[in-house]
């Protein structure tokens, strides 16, 4: 079975040759169907368009830029993890930006509490795709060892994440870990299905 | 010698061994005895005076310079609820030039009208916010009475006795079911998870 | 004996005196109130600082209102952090509450642990002996060292200086390698436990700490050489956010913030704990008030902590680490294979805990930040029936209104710095 995204059907008359069209027909391609069954993508786009691919995503992840949501303690982890020791730059993160119009990854390291969910999906509404959540530590995966009435437990109640990281603060390691595999992920998305 | 070698100071003044009796010289000139008691645990002196008595000894332990309580440390309420007056209003007070502590404690139901102290130590505005947010002590004459820590809409206070803080319920094997499921038991989500995007 | 300024005795908050003649000037106290002191004809932007912010140091909102570039008003709203922890501790037993306390004041950990400590170690009567008062001693400096580094770089790299915060780093994670030999972890130790310690500290501790007290004073003073005589820095701190003294303990300002002000009261020397009394520490107190001051006090305090460190890590003693009341600490496991009355506390400890007798003592520790306070309520439960916890950040934030009155919005960034705020400990 393909993974099959509800797209935006290409309304085009459908101009092959068996319907009986003009002497030009040859030339205009067939009618994309209003599902497209995306597990053929790669089959279906040809060496170029792979290639092409390949290297978006190579771009995308090479240069994941993340927006600074620190919160508590692990923001402090995620501070050391991009300073000299741990170096978070070598893997593309070189800045944290301020402004989350110019981020592409939130890392949401610390408690979110009731207070600050709203602000949470408001600066990850802000992101412009694409965009990818790691979701840092304990608290942020699943409230951590706050399970009372001041702390969301789990920020994926709130805005989609992509890779979870245990740990209370994770090592600074751990936060590297997680970025390789979010870069591995990248690589293995298909870049068509990012259109949505 | 940079400049953050330079010399500093000083020895203090040692601490005395009962902290707060200074505060009960000038306390006892205002409240009469049969309105005050002291108690003294743990060397620490706490004077409960009654609930309309307090601005003006906080003024005293504050201007008087046998006593000298210019620092405000802290404001709680602890809740004893089978008790008529169920909260216990303590103000912890600090004397830096005799290096001394004392806790003015006054009683307060659910309903009594607390002064504020906020124009005597402005530090104790913030601590009066906290309480009325997490206790729903009521305060007058605060200059700015709202939510310090919750969320503005936020319905009920916390740190009393009857509240239930509960999360999330955790799901171990033997209660799987039971636990992933907490729309049918509204109750364990106290408090609205604002924002919370629609699942696909 | 200090002097301290006269107290005013009118029961009106203290005013600052307006920067320029003729310029309306909104009175700082009641922040509720500065919306309605605006003069006619004049037009204040109300804009937002944060939450998300990379310079307010957590998650913080200010409410700054504007005329044009000086700061009339400024209303810091709070509670973007409020965990509950207050009411988790009436939940939890002793024991259970210091990994919660662990997480308050983050950048320093294990102060947090040693303040709940002492309280319910006041609360049930227990000494610790004095090697494990020595060793809480040298965790707590290390961690006040490691605290005042994150401070450093943040605020010189809030004001621009990038170098200063990758070096502050560098030490920091030495730090952070001697608390995970002795502990496991790195930040959230738990190590400093009621009754005494986790465990006894293993064998490379006391030359780890040796190399990095010998080392680290030419680091502070690579730091000094980066920031201290800079004049983007001075000019960018002196002068700025001045607090005298009587404002400063008007509104219970404690630590840096109130030393820098000249007040030079630090809770090691006042009520001094923990063994502090034994050790030769200076106070670094400032002149005028303003960031300068506060980053010089801090800085100092950074090599007076390394001195305690030195002389506690020198005259380490032998002995137990933790009190010899069994009913607090759990027995050795040696006792317990022969003991059956050891293996019976064994189970009691571990399952409820101990049940300190009823009782209320405030106890009081000096935090990276000030005055760390707790009001341990006792019941005579294995839980705390009330633990009111006193955070310094709580009370030297409040002060902020009253310091950037004035001042330019882009020197906002420089006085929340020198405030040295957690918010773990404001919205706890």
């Amino acid at each position: 079975m393909g993974l099959r995204v509800p797209g935006d059907a290409l309304h085009l008359p459908n101009l092959s040759r068996a319907s009986g069209g003009g002497s030009d027909a040859a030339a205009i391609p067939r009618a994309i169907p209003a599902e497209r069954d995306l597990s053929d993508a790669a089959a279906n786009e040809g060496i170029f368009t792979t290639t092409v691919g390949k290297v978006i995503a190579w771009g995308r992840y090479s240069s994941i830029w993340p927006a600074t949501f620190g919160l508590a303690c692990c923001a402090i982890e995620m501070m050391g993890a991009s300073n000299s020791r741990f170096d978070l730059a070598r893997f593309g993160t070189e800045v944290f930006r301020a402004s989350p119009r110019q981020a592409d990854l939130m890392i949401v390291a610390g408690r979110v509490s009731q207070k600050m969910g709203p602000v949470l999906k408001q600066v990850y509404d802000q992101m412009p795709d694409p965009k990818w959540v790691i979701s840092m530590g304990a608290c942020a995966s699943c409230g951590g060892i706050f399970n009372n009435y001041a702390i969301i437990q789990g920020v994926d109640k709130v805005v989609p994440v992509d890779v979870y990281i245990p740990g209370c603060p994770p090592r600074p390691e751990g936060l590297l870990d997680a970025v390789i595999k979010l870069q591995k992920k990248i690589a293995a998305t298909p870049v068509a299905s990012l259109r949505e | 010698m940079p400049e953050s070698q330079r010399p500093a100071v000083i020895a203090p003044v040692p601490a005395p061994v009962v902290e707060g009796e200074r505060a009960l010289l000038v306390i006892r000139e205002l409240v009469a005895e049969e309105q005050l008691t002291v108690s003294v645990e743990h060397s620490q002196t706490t004077a409960r005076i009654p609930l309309g008595r307090l601005i003006e000894v906080a003024v005293a332990l504050r201007n008087d310079p046998r006593a000298a309580y210019e620092m405000p440390v802290t404001m709680t309420c602890i809740d004893w609820p089978e008790r008529d007056l169920r909260f216990q209003v303590e103000y912890l007070l600090r004397s830096l030039v005799h290096n001394d502590l004392i806790t003015l404690a006054v009683a307060a139901s659910e309903d009594d009208e607390v002064p504020s102290l906020a124009a005597v130590f402005p530090g104790m505005e913030w601590h009066e916010r906290e309480c009325f947010d997490l206790f729903g002590l009521k305060i007058v004459d605060h200059p700015n009475l709202t939510r310090i820590l919750l969320p503005d809409d936020w319905e009920g206070h916390p740190l009393r006795k009857d509240y239930v803080s509960f999360g999330e319920p955790v799901a171990f094997t033997h209660n799987l079911e039971w636990a992933l499921s907490p729309q049918d038991r509204p109750e364990y989500l106290p408090g609205a998870i604002r924002g919370a995007v629609e699942r696909p | 004996m200090t002097t301290l300024p006269p107290i005013r005795g009118d029961g009106t908050l203290p005013n600052r005196v307006p920067r320029q003649e003729g310029v309306p000037r909104i009175h700082p106290g009641g922040q509720g109130e500065f919306l309605d002191k605006i003069e006619v004809g004049e037009d204040l932007l109300e804009i937002n600082m944060g939450p998300q912010h990379p310079a307010t140091h957590g998650v913080l909102r200010l409410v700054l209102s504007l005329d044009g570039e000086r700061v009339r008003a400024c209303k810091p709203d709070i509670g973007y952090l409020h965990t509950g922890f207050e009411k988790s501790f009436e939940s939890h037993t002793y024991q259970q509450c210091i990994p919660l306390t662990d997480r308050m004041d983050y950048l320093a950990p294990p102060i947090n642990n040693l303040g709940f400590a002492l309280a319910a170690e006041k609360l049930l009567g227990v000494e610790v002996p004095p090697r494990g008062q020595y060793i809480r001693v040298i965790v707590a400096e290390l961690s006040r060292i490691a605290s005042h580094l994150i401070w450093l770089g943040t605020h010189a790299l809030d004001l621009g200086a990038t170098t200063a915060f990758m070096y502050c780093w560098r030490e920091r994670d030495k730090v952070l390698d001697i608390m995970e030999w002795i502990s496991g972890v790195r930040m959230m130790t738990s190590f400093i436990r009621v009754g005494g310690l986790m465990a006894d500290v293993p064998e490379e501790f006391v030359p780890m700490v040796r190399a990095f007290v010998a080392e680290f004073p030419a680091r502070v003073d690579e730091y000094e050489g980066l920031l201290t005589s800079n004049p983007i820095f001075r000019q960018r701190t002196i002068g700025l956010g001045v607090m005298d003294a009587a404002t400063a303990i008007s509104y219970g300002c404690s630590g840096g913030t109130l030393r820098g002000s000249g007040v030079p009261y630090d809770v090691r020397k006042a009520a001094p704990y923990s063994s502090y009394d034994q050790f030769d520490f200076d106070v670094p107190v400032g002149v005028r008030g303003d960031v300068y001051d506060r980053y010089l006090v801090r800085v100092r305090e950074m090599r007076e902590a390394c001195r305690i460190v030195k002389q506690a890590v020198e005259g380490l003693p032998g002995g137990p680490v933790n009190t010899s009341d069994r009913k607090v600490v759990l027995p050795p496991r040696a006792e317990i294979d022969n003991s059956m009355e050891s293996l019976i506390l064994h189970f009691k400890i571990s399952t409820e805990g101990f049940r300190p007798p009823p009782g209320r003592v405030y106890s009081a520790v000096e935090s990276a930040r000030g005055e760390l306070g707790f009001l341990m309520v006792s019941d005579g439960g294995n839980r705390p029936y009330r633990c009111k916890v006193r955070g310094p950040s709580f009370s030297n934030l409040s002060a902020l209104s009253y310091m950037v009155q004035d001042e330019m919005v882009a020197d906002v960034v420089a006085v929340v710095g020198s405030i040295d705020i957690i918010l773990g400990d404001i919205d706890r």
